[in-house]
């Protein structure tokens, strides 16, 4: 390394190689592989207009049973969809690696640009430059790359990111608001969230993406707040800022907020795990989920847009429905954010920090899903949501069915992880997102082939009555292994674990009523089976297996 | 009369550690006895946090016995927890709360906290009850770490590098006499601290450790009177440090050299008079010089 400008890039690549290996992994699986699995699933890239007609490209074909067709759109939804979420991931990925920021331990800053490069003989300018302009380059090689090569499927909804100059805009917006709000993490954290809300939601914008001026002005914008703040930065000009302290002092005379004291520690433990991570995810979901919908309805108000189409507004209700079970399972399925250190200390069993974080998870999930039905709602007033689902010819018990599922998932991602995130062992926490791969790879194996033998077989062996029995019965035969072993070694308290039972029945029987009620007309010979399924799902084994992890990482 | 001897706080019978292929602990024995202050010294390295950890059950022992208060802190680490206070030497804190908000947090766990002494301690500290714990400084981060550790009696103190970030105001006027007013009262304090000044000055028993393992412990004063500094003067200038059996460490130049000796005082001054010299002067050395002596001796 003779330059500074190697060595600045190696760093780069020195953090970010996984990333990075991933991204090129990504990008040549899709150039190469995918065109190959869209063919074999009957997929006509060139001709798949909207979401429905890429799926009805891919339907045809003889009589299927309903696993098999549920199977099949799901891997359709894959096909449709993995291009642009890996595309996604990528640019999204090199915005952030160009910010330079990292992870503090000491104040546990994950977004923190590095002091040391402000000891090193290098001029602000050309570090601005480097980032700047290294940033602009690998975001366009990389989308030329994926525009050339990889033959995406030409969905109209997704057209709208289909811009080079948004991206870099987005990187530029991005280093701005990183480095200018430095001193004012709350803010810039709004900011930036505030940004991204306006990006991703960019196809109720048309008119905004194509004008010729907005773009260049934006980039040109957050090109001058990233020189100044860095710039700033750099020799501390701004501190945060000062106008808290009067009202600080006004508030230290006013009394404390809050219990004066908790009544017990597992009182104390849930609090802790409500403001930990359950509260903020709250926030953030609410936040995610109204924000933009109410700046979409005063700017289409205000602009006298009119109403979104059914496509994009059917696009919008995906996106606030799959925000909440993803959004819990990414911050619930990340070790870093469940680090336990500080209670760990406390004199309190393993059972009671497991059952305090499932707890603030039902809390935190309830309270989200409070949020994104009042996004819904405001997002009614600007389209016809019957026309948007006129192809989904369901009951409004069906509809309350799928939004019971869905809250019930959005919990389900907390303690059907906690178990690995627990442990403290770096390949057992990262279960959650093998699982995740394995899923879609296992869907991939299912629908190999054209005449989906593999689904059929599957379909016959696994899913019928039987195969799912025995599954429960060994569910519940590890459930059993596992309190009996932590009420054996004292983590769990045999009252906790009798609430959680309760809890457990509560939630079998009335997934199995919801099954019975919504399938007992149309499909009664799923009624017994899909109730089994719902009696799986409900995690239990892996709640009476969390404090043992949990023993794990806080004995080392 | 025999006086009964009570049962030892902290007792660790061969404890070993590993980690990967380095041994941060190896063969390590020792006991805290109840109303005494015990100090840990040791360099970098040496294993005293992998020591703490093991009493705190943080870590379980791989071989050896660790028990605190009779128990298992692994087994059972509500019965270890509830009576000991620890300061950690990262001053780990929940950044995200305000200063009554880990008061409130953490008095819920300890029937025995003392709200009046708690407040106490924070005014003397100085600490900000709206303050978050992430804009604290890293000596305010230290005074709200150990506000918390004491604010419930805790019948073990065990800090780990107290005065790391503590001015020396704070570490002399009030870190100090916190340690002597807990050991007064009967409780146990434990520590592990760099400044061996601090050691020498509130120290009971002492342990002192290198490469994981423990080279020298017992009450403070038999460790000092089993030390010797000898001024040694040879008849002939010595280009390089002459070999003395029985001293642990040896500096100087030319025909006056210090040595340090650990209980050979004896052998030591024959072994000089067998080198060319004599011992001409005989000092109770530092307990500074004392471990750097033992860590010369180690590292040779």
């Amino acid at each position: 390394m003779q330059t500074p400008t190697a060595a600045l890039a190696w760093e780069l690549w020195r953090r970010n190689r996984l990333r990075l290996i991933g991204m090129f992994s990504m990008f040549l699986g899709f150039a190469f592989i995918y065109p190959k699995l869209c063919a074999m699933a009957g997929v006509d890239l060139a001709n798949s207009g909207d979401l429905v007609s890429f799926g009805a490209s891919a339907t045809q074909g003889g009589p299927r049973s309903q696993f098999v067709a549920t199977i099949h759109v799901l891997y359709i939804i894959f096909l449709a969809g993995s291009p642009v979420v890996a595309l996604f991931l990528s640019l999204l990925c090199l915005t952030w690696m160009f910010t330079f920021v990292e992870f503090h331990p000491n104040d546990k800053n994950p977004v923190r640009f590095p002091d040391r490069l402000f000891m090193l003989p290098i001029s602000n300018f050309f570090l601005f430059s480097l980032l700047l302009g290294g940033g602009v380059a690998a975001l366009a090689l990389l989308f030329a790359g994926w525009h050339f090569f990889v033959p995406m499927p030409r969905v109209l909804q997704f057209g709208a990111y289909e811009k080079c100059i948004s991206w870099l805009t987005l990187l530029a917006l991005a280093q701005g608001i990183t480095w200018a709000l430095a001193g004012w993490p709350n803010t810039r954290l709004c900011v930036l969230m505030l940004v991204l809300f306006a990006f991703l939601f960019s196809p109720a914008w048309p008119r905004f993406l194509v004008s010729p001026i907005v773009m260049p002005t934006l980039f040109l914008l957050g090109a001058v707040l990233a020189r100044v703040g860095l710039e700033k930065m750099r020799h501390g000009q701004w501190q945060g800022w000062t106008w808290p302290r009067p009202m600080q002092a006004l508030l230290a005379r006013a009394p404390l907020r809050g219990p004066k004291h908790f009544a017990s520690p597992a009182q104390a433990q849930l609090w802790f795990e409500w403001r930990r991570l359950a509260r903020p995810l709250t926030i953030a979901l609410a936040t995610f989920a109204l924000v933009p919908a109410f700046l979409l309805f005063l700017a289409r108000r205000a602009l006298g847009l009119g109403p979104l189409d059914s496509n994009t507004l059917a696009g919008f209700a995906i996106i606030l429905a799959i925000m909440p079970p993803a959004i819990h399972f990414f911050f619930f399925s990340v070790p870093a954010l469940n680090d336990r250190s500080f209670p760990m200390l406390r004199p309190l069993t393993n059972g009671q920090m497991v059952l305090a974080t499932l707890k603030a998870a039902a809390v935190g999930t309830a309270l989200s899903w409070v949020a994104v039905l009042l996004a819904a709602f405001a997002l009614s007033r600007l389209g016809d949501y019957k026309a948007a689902g006129r192809d989904v010819a369901l009951s409004l018990g069906q509809w309350v069915g799928i939004v019971w599922c869905l809250i019930f998932l959005t919990w389900r991602m907390v303690p059907a992880e906690l178990c690995f995130v627990l442990s403290g062992r770096r390949w057992v926490a990262n279960m959650p997102w093998l699982k995740v791969i394995g899923f879609w790879v296992g869907i991939f194996l299912l629908t190999l082939g054209g005449e989906n033998e593999g689904l059929r077989w599957f379909d016959s062996m696994i899913f019928s009555s039987l195969p799912l029995a025995l599954l429960l019965v060994s569910k519940l035969i590890l459930a059993w292994v596992s309190f009996r072993t932590s009420l054996q070694r004292h983590l769990l308290a045999p009252s906790a674990a009798l609430n959680y039972l309760a809890v457990w029945s509560t939630l079998v029987a009335s997934s199995v009523m919801l099954v019975v009620f919504l399938f007992h007309h149309s499909a009664p010979q799923l009624v017994r089976p899909l109730s089994l399924a719902a009696a799986l799902l409900v995690p239990l084994a892996r709640v009476g297996f969390a404090p043992l992890t949990l023993a794990q990482s806080r004995h080392a | 009369m025999n006086t009964p001897i009570a049962a030892p706080v902290v007792e660790i019978t061969a404890l070993s550690r590993a980690f990967a292929s380095k041994l941060a602990l190896n063969q390590v024995s020792l006991r805290a006895q109840p109303g005494r202050v015990f100090g840990l010294v040791g360099a970098n390295g040496a294993g005293k946090t992998t020591l703490i950890k093991h009493i705190l059950g943080r870590l379980k022992a791989e071989k050896g016995l660790v028990r605190v208060f009779g128990f298992d802190p692994v087994e059972d680490p509500v019965a270890v927890l509830s009576r000991v206070g620890y300061l950690s030497e990262n001053r780990d804190l929940p950044a995200w709360m305000r200063v009554d908000e880990l008061l409130r947090y953490t008095e819920a766990f300890y029937p025995h906290w003392d709200t009046a002494y708690a407040e106490d301690l924070r005014r003397q500290f100085g600490l900000n009850p709206r303050a978050k714990i992430k804009t604290l400084s890293r000596g305010e981060n230290a005074k709200a770490g150990l506000l918390i550790a004491l604010a419930y009696r805790p019948e073990l103190l065990l800090l780990d590098e107290p005065s790391s970030g503590l001015d020396p105001v704070v570490r002399r006027d009030i870190l100090e006499a916190i340690i002597r007013t807990v050991a007064d009262e009967g409780r146990t304090v434990f520590f592990s601290s760099h400044l061996l000044e601090e050691v020498e000055r509130v120290a009971d028993d002492l342990a002192m450790m290198f490469n994981g393992q423990i080279v020298l412990a017992g009450p403070l004063d038999e460790v000092k009177e089993s030390h010797h500094r000898l001024i040694l003067r040879f008849d002939v200038p010595q280009p390089v440090a002459p070999k003395v059996a029985g001293i642990l460490s040896l500096s100087g130049s030319g025909r006056e050299w210090t040595a340090i000796c650990n209980g050979k005082y004896e052998e030591a001054v024959a072994a000089t008079a067998r080198a060319g010299g004599r011992v001409v002067a005989e000092e109770s050395p530092s307990l500074d010089e004392i471990f750097v002596a033992w860590a010369t001796a180690k590292s040779l």
